[in-house]
């Protein structure tokens, strides 16, 4: 298990342990602030977006072209910090990650 | 004084209803029926990580008992609705029981169309709708042997991409002169036909399969021109129709699906439906549209949950839909109009661009491996941009660029 702290959509923070092995997406699909993921992770839809912390987006391999275009797309996409969540496997080394989510679209 | 809502139906659209329910705040009792007996789950990965063995059933799950419990979502797996008396505001299950509500949404989705033809029953026959389906699928193919498919719509199309994943041989058969004639629109159905043929797919078009032959077994099936395919499986993809039937007699009106409105209400003000099962006045379209999708049924399932709070929302998102197929992902938005000029944007070997076009707008996109065209034009077409049609045609001007 590891720890992540995630600031939902009305700022609150949240502290929340997740198994490796999952994506992001599916971790955060289980909250009910969390994310809506309507295409349950195909990397289609966009509606899995987060920012990563400034300075930890290193911590996960670069994005593929797919993902990229669709974030570039994105209206609330920021340079550098935004992901789509189910793009992203959870390791032990992203323990204390602190993420956050954007805003709907 | 606390309400009852009860959702029949624990798929993509009635767990939405349920979460939305609870995140607009209603704090009556939530109760959540489910004809199987597992956990809500999303189907979209069936045909394709369940089949080649990338997902196991949990991670299909959408919402965890645990989620459910923490939301006060009464879910109720195993249970089927038999009847509906909207006079005195009842469900009545398979089994007699009787649930009372104040509201009800219909959620109940859609069935399978079953074909009956000699050998249907044989052993080696398969339809996919469920999870289970697709796990008896998926053993029948991990052998690896030789499957036809009966049915070239998406369902099909991504079972025969799968097989030949698992190295199975595969032959798809479809009674229409092109794949997937009902969504697609014809340089995407051709460029995908390509592809599956390139993958070693055999496919048959304006055929129909007329016989399954085998003892206990499937060993071969025949087609209509008389062409004879061994094989040990087969798969019947024959699309879906919404599951209504239990609602005959209620008085609720339905055509294709449920008839509702724009805010998911049916012709009783305390009903509503939600997802494959509902035909909807969407404002985009003269005629009610039914669709069947995971974006249909998660926006129709916070239109009822909406509704119930008492909020004025309405159905005004874009259509939206997507497929896998090998590494060709499709994303499509919008819905062709039947006068549309079909516009080829950008041809690439890996990626294509196709667009509908009505007399200034756009009225669909349709995407292979292009999320940035696919993204410009699903905002172009929920907007109602006119667009310069003149440049259209030029790849080099980005779509966004157009209005």
């Amino acid at each position: 298990m590891i720890t992540l702290k995630v600031k939902d959509r009305d700022g609150e923070v949240h502290e929340i342990e997740a198994s490796e092995g999952n994506t992001l997406m599916e971790v955060l699909r289980e909250y009910d602030w969390g994310v809506a993921a309507i295409c349950g992770g195909m990397c289609s839809c966009g509606t899995c977006h987060v920012f990563i912390e400034e300075g930890a987006t290193e911590r996960f391999p670069e994005p593929d072209v797919d993902e990229e275009d669709l974030v570039d797309m994105l209206e609330f996409s920021r340079e550098g910090v935004s992901r789509l969540s189910c793009q992203l496997n959870l390791e032990a080394r992203h323990d204390g990650l602190a993420l956050e989510l954007a805003p709907d679209e | 004084m606390s309400e009852t809502v009860v959702i029949v139906g624990a798929g993509q659209a009635g767990l939405q209803t349920a979460i939305s329910l609870r995140q607009g705040g209603f704090e009556g009792r939530v109760i959540l029926l489910g004809t199987e007996t597992r956990l809500p789950y999303q189907r979209p990965p069936l045909s394709k990580q369940v089949l080649k063995g990338e997902f196991d059933a949990d991670r299909c799950t959408l919402r965890g008992q645990a989620f459910l419990d923490g939301q006060a979502i009464d879910f109720r797996p195993g249970t089927r609705a038999a009847a509906l008396d909207c006079q005195r505001r009842f469900v009545q299950l398979e089994s007699d029981q009787v649930i009372d509500y104040d509201y009800l949404v219909i959620a109940t989705g859609a069935r399978l169309n079953r074909v009956e033809l000699s050998g249907s029953r044989l052993a080696g026959v398969h339809y996919l709708r469920t999870l289970d389906d697709a796990l008896a699928l998926r053993d029948e193919l991990e052998g690896g042997d030789r499957l036809v498919v009966a049915g070239g719509g998406y369902i099909g199309l991504e079972v025969a991409a799968s097989a030949r994943a698992l190295g199975c041989e595969v032959a798809v058969v479809e009674a229409q002169p092109h794949i997937m004639q009902r969504s697609a629109l014809g340089p995407i159905a051709d460029r995908l036909l390509d592809r599956h043929r390139k993958e070693g797919v055999e496919v048959h078009l304006g055929r129909l399969m007329t016989e399954i032959h085998g003892t206990s077994r499937v060993h071969a099936v025949s087609l209509d021109d008389g062409t004879l395919i061994e094989t040990n499986a087969v798969l019947k993809g024959l699309g879906v129709r919404p599951d209504i039937g239990w609602l005959e007699g209620s008085g609720i009106e339905t055509d294709r699906g449920v008839r509702v409105d724009a805010q998911c209400r049916t012709s009783d003000p305390r009903v509503f439906a939600a997802g494959d099962c509902a035909e909807t006045r969407h404002p985009l379209y003269a005629d009610p549209v039914v669709l069947e999708s995971v974006q249909n049924a998660v926006s129709q399932g916070k239109l009822c949950a909406a509704a119930i709070l008492g909020q004025d929302a309405r159905y005004e998102d874009v259509p939206w839909f997507w497929s896998e197929q090998y590494d060709a992902r499709l994303q499509m938005a919008g819905l062709p109009q039947p006068e549309d000029r079909v516009v080829v944007r950008d041809d690439d070997p890996n990626a294509l661009t196709v667009l509908s076009m009505g007399a200034d707008r756009l009225n669909a996109i349709q995407c292979i491996n292009a999320p940035r065209d696919y993204m410009a034009g699903r905002k172009l077409i929920a907007a109602g941009a006119s667009i310069d049609v003149e440049r259209l045609e030029d790849a080099s001007v980005p779509l966004q660029d157009l209005t």
